[in-house]
């Protein structure tokens, strides 16, 4: 029966919010709202996740039985080769022709650890922010600012050393 | 520390409220249909969850197909044109007659790319959306989940988006994709971190981080709503919202991703046919989701603007639009920035800006000073 | 929220480490040069002396953070050993006017900054109340030391970096996958839970303890995890070396410690044997490692690996234990930095080899005479600190109840093997007649004057441990014997 799935992914959801939930208790102090063990969650995402990933497949398959039909000279585009090649702009030169793989600037490499940098201080942030509300007055605030001037210490260490320009030969 | 005074008061929110118990015509038809073992519970709740998804992303679709027509006509009388016409009152069918010339068209792939990379960058964009739609509420009993960390389950999905761009462009094995695929990398990476900072300074007023209680929360008047009822603090983080946001959806002034003069189309120069077409597709159901995010956010969701008028999924749309004028406005009004002024501005000023604003608001709240 | 007063030491490291950055990136060079050095080595002796003040008497927590009173002594040594890094990285800085063989450091703040980043790690370490902080606390010690080993423009330094890296790596995956497999057995990761649910009879424990006891075996660079040693001691840059050498070595005893009297303390019997196989292989190949060594920096890898092998000799004992490698880590900290302080001004003009050091005392008679004690202090020659620090060792594992005395027997054998190679360095300064080849590429060894009172200093403090009983007696009160 294609409904017996259902309570078994209800069973999986229960069994490993459970768990999160011991895990989380035992190794550390549980202040914050943690993921409810309601399976009402998780049904509706599960479910979800299928059907969004279903509907751009089949929307690829449709096009390609409707578009393989509806081409008119099918044979003529098959046996033409400059259709297959990459697009140059017909720029015929070898500077541009050929095979994209090749090396390319290191700034992205520094954007990219940058952004590891920043995205995990702003992933340490929400255990902060999330409690702020309900901690007394200047309480997090303190321990927010301090760990903030510790990063901005390194941020601008970053900005001085030219980190952050992206014409800075490096 | 006594955690017991510290829970959140909202919890029972999501019970009241919760879609999924109710019963719809179509559902009742549908358990009479099949008899399930368990009573019906779990049943009726998923095929209510299957009928509100289905609903979703019919709507989203559509709306994808409205913001087309919208943008067309809009960028038409900015320059003093009249926009599409022909087809259909007001050119509004001009879309659909599009999307199914592209639907048509045949499925073509250049020699030189990666079968696999290739297929998979398409599908993953449209996924991605979907799954963000899944946690905005439309309205008071209109979603199709409700996760505690559905700001932070946000943040995650938004990643996908740009993974596609990335995993399109290497596998176009194009010079040209290549260029603007690691442009769209570098880009979007940048401007999340300082989106993510104006998502905290919304967690940081409220206290929660599922999106149902940060709209609950702002009810009441439109004093409510964290733009204003955060003095300074709450404006300063919209205008960075809708900054970030441009930048994340590729936009323009922020789209040297595509940047049609210089790299003939970017990421998509060699997609054609109904591969590209989801890129574009996804491109405008995105659009729809950061202008419904700020305005959850920001501006109050589905709560409408004084006490005496009624709350509703109308209030959301009319939000959202209006977020999704101002992009389409940005779009034919600024022109494009160089790759490193769109650098400069998010890490030499967004950043530390947006660092600061939270700080700000840090304070705000320790001293009481709110709305 | 109240602080203990034991944890203003930790908050000062952070806040100077916070400082150096900040005055490297935004002051003059001038003024920052002033500041990055002279700020960092004072700020580090004056944390020294505000972790012996603080000494608390008792326990001290602050959530999953616990100050023990008998970690002090291990704070104490890796804020001196950062302060003497910070010292002996003189002549590699930047606009100070000296040149080195290798080149100049290539960012002399950055290196500054990232000693004491990784000395706070260490605090971290000794701090640690659960598996998650130990382990983050052994990272922030470790991973500053990459980047640090890259820090000469030469391919040495690169391959050193490189190298370090990868192994790091690698017993990080080790310390990690243990601690898994610890939390499976245990059910918690917090060490008062683990002390009672981790027994002799879980066997998925066991897998955990190998594994935790491999990665860092692999920091302590005891056999048979020792491969990295030679490499990375003679391509980093050298005070880079001599922090390897020291203060990663104390951080990883004082993290293995506080494993087999906290969470471990129930495998007793059975570590125990683990520990003495440790300590026998150590020693015996360290010690026919450095037999045939012909680059200093390389003898001084082979010979720590060795003296890594006695330290883990006392691990086998009981309550002595503790007080005992902590005096000996202190004294072997003293012992190796005079060693390579000296090596440091040879090096500045050429190649750290033996025959290099030949007729060194004839041209340096003060960088001979310091080498010398420095030799016999490893080695354990009576009047010096070393030999006490080496009697205490054997002490420990001699204890009632724990009489390893085949064990005992061994590793004296081993400090008998290891008194030759030292001597061999004696008599290669003092003995041996430099060749003519070895002379003509030696121009007269620079001394600054700076290094020459820390050497002074060094060399005294050695003396004054090995003779004056008090300074004995009251390391060992500060652990808490």
């Amino acid at each position: 029966m294609f409904f017996d799935f259902v309570p078994l992914i209800a069973a999986v959801s229960d069994v490993t919010s459970a768990t999160q939930n011991k895990t989380l208790e035992t190794a550390m102090d549980t202040t914050g709202p943690i993921i409810s063990e309601n399976v009402h969650h998780f049904l509706p995402l599960t479910i979800l996740v299928c059907l969004a990933l279903l509907v751009p497949v089949s929307m690829l398959l449709i096009s390609w039985f409707a578009g393989k039909y509806a081409r008119v000279n099918r044979d003529l585009s098959d046996q033409s080769k400059e259709k297959h090649e990459p697009f140059e702009c017909g720029i015929q030169t070898a500077a541009t022709v050929g095979q994209a793989d090749e090396r390319f600037s290191v700034k992205f490499y520094i954007i990219g650890m940058l952004f590891l940098v920043f995205d995990l201080e702003v992933a340490f942030l929400y255990p902060f922010v999330i409690r702020f509300k309900y901690a007394e007055g200047w309480d997090l605030l303190w321990v927010l600012l301090a760990f903030l001037v510790l990063l901005e210490a390194g941020y601008l260490y970053l900005f001085r050393k030219g980190a952050l320009d992206w014409e800075k030969e490096v | 520390m006594d955690t017991s005074t510290h829970q959140p008061v909202q919890q029972s929110v999501a019970e009241r409220l919760d879609p999924h118990t109710a019963t719809t015509p179509l559902g009742d038809w549908v358990r009479e249909l099949c008899d399930a073992p368990d009573g019906g519970n779990l049943l009726s709740m998923t095929i209510n969850v299957i009928i509100i998804i289905i609903a979703i992303c019919a709507f989203s679709s559509l709306t994808a197909m409205v913001l087309v027509w919208m943008e067309r006509k809009l960028a038409g009388r900015f320059q003093r044109r009249l926009g599409p016409t022909r087809t259909g009152p007001f050119g509004l069918l001009q879309t659909a007659a599009d999307g199914l010339k592209l639907f048509l068209k045949e499925g073509f792939r250049p020699n030189a790319s990666d079968p696999f990379t290739y297929y998979l960058a398409p599908l993953l964009p449209l996924t991605g959306a979907f799954m963000v739609l899944a946690v905005i509420p439309f309205g008071p009993s209109m979603w199709i989940a409700d996760p505690e960390l559905g700001l932070i389950f946000i943040s995650a999905i938004a990643g996908l988006g740009v993974l596609a761009l990335l995993i399109g462009s290497w596998g176009s094995n194009n010079k040209y994709s290549l260029m603007g695929g690691l442009r769209a990398g570098a880009q979007a990476i940048s401007y999340e971190v300082s989106l993510i900072l104006c998502f905290l300074l919304i967690v940081l007023a409220s206290g929660e981080t599922n999106l149902l209680n940060i709209v609950e929360g702002q009810q009441g008047n439109f004093w409510n709503w964290w733009i204003i009822k955060l003095p300074g603090a709450g404006f300063i983080a919209f205008i960075f919202f809708i900054i970030t946001s441009t930048a994340e959806l590729n936009r323009t002034p922020f789209d040297t991703t595509e940047a049609e003069s210089e790299l003939t189309g970017g990421f998509h120069t060699e997609y054609s046919g109904i591969a590209f077409s989801m890129f574009f597709l996804a491109e405008y159901v995105h659009m729809f989701i950061a202008a419904a995010i700020g305005a959850t956010l920001f501006l109050g969701g589905y709560n409408a603007p004084f006490e005496f008028l009624p709350d509703g999924w109308w209030w959301l749309m009319a939000k959202s639009y209006a977020i999704i004028f101002l992009y389409i406005w940005f779009r034919w009004t600024f022109p494009r920035l160089r790759i490193d002024q769109l650098m400069a501005l998010e890490w030499k000023f967004l950043l530390p800006l947006s660092l600061i604003n939270l700080v700000f608001a840090g304070i705000l709240i320790a001293m009481g000073w709110i709305l | 929220m109240t602080l203990p007063t034991a944890l203003w030491t930790d908050i000062a490291l952070g806040s100077l480490a916070c400082i150096i950055l900040l005055s490297e990136s935004l002051l003059g060079p001038r003024l920052r040069k002033a500041i990055v050095f002279h700020g960092a080595w004072i700020g580090l002796v004056l944390i020294g002396i505000l972790t012996v003040c603080t000494a608390p008497e008792s326990e001290q927590a602050i959530g999953n953070y616990l100050i023990r009173p008998w970690t002090i002594p291990f704070r104490l040594c890796f804020c001196i050993a950062g302060a003497l890094s910070v010292l002996l990285s003189r002549n590699l800085l930047s606009g100070t006017g000296h040149t080195h063989r290798r080149g100049l450091l290539v960012s002399g703040g950055v290196h500054i900054f990232l000693i004491i980043c990784s000395t706070l790690g260490m605090f971290v370490v000794t701090g640690a109340q659960d598996l998650i902080t130990f382990l983050v606390g052994i990272e922030l010690a470790t991973i500053p030391l990459y980047v640090q080993a890259a820090m000469l423009r030469d391919d040495f330094s690169s391959e050193a970096s490189a190298k370090y890296l990868i192994i790091g790596s690698l017993s990080t995956a080790f310390t990690v996958f243990g601690i898994s497999y610890l939390y499976g057995a245990g059910n918690s990761v917090h060490f008062d839970t683990l002390a009672q649910t981790l027994t002799a009879d879980k066997h998925f424990a066991w897998v955990g303890v190998i594994f935790v006891l491999a990665g860092i075996g692999f920091k302590l660079s005891a056999a048979p995890f020792h491969m990295w040693a030679p490499d990375i001691y003679d391509g980093a840059p050298p005070p880079v070396t001599a922090y390897i050498a020291s203060s990663s070595k104390a951080a990883g005893l004082a993290g293995l410690i506080l494993l087999v009297y906290g969470p471990f303390q129930q495998l007793g019997a059975d570590l125990e044997n683990i520990f003495m196989f440790l300590a026998i292989i150590s020693m015996t190949i360290g010690n026919l490692g450095a037999l045939r060594q012909k680059r200093f920096n390389r003898f001084m890898a082979w010979s720590s690996v060795a003296q890594i092998g006695f330290v883990l000799m006392a691990l086998t004992g009981g309550d002595l234990a503790i007080p005992s490698i902590a005096f000996y880590l202190l004294v072997y900290i003293i012992g190796n930095f005079i060693a390579f302080f000296v090596v440091n001004c040879l090096a500045s003009n050429r190649p750290e080899t033996f025959s290099n050091m030949r007729g060194l005392s004839k041209q340096s008679p003060l960088l001979a005479l310091c080498l010398l004690i420095s030799m016999f202090s490893l080695a354990g020659i009576p009047p010096l600190g070393g030999f006490f620090g080496k009697f205490e060792l054997f002490l420990a594992a001699a204890q009632p109840g724990h009489e390893h005395f085949y064990l005992i027997l061994f590793a004296a054998i081993n400090a008998v093997v290891s008194l030759y190679y030292y001597m061999i360095v004696v008599k290669d300064i003092y003995i041996t007649e430099p060749t003519h080849a070895d002379n003509s590429t030696c121009p007269a060894i620079a001394i600054l004057p700076s290094q020459r009172l820390t050497l002074v200093v060094l060399v005294i403090a050695i003396i004054v441990l090995g003779v004056w009983p008090a300074a004995h007696s009251w390391i060992f009160t500060l652990a808490g014997s």
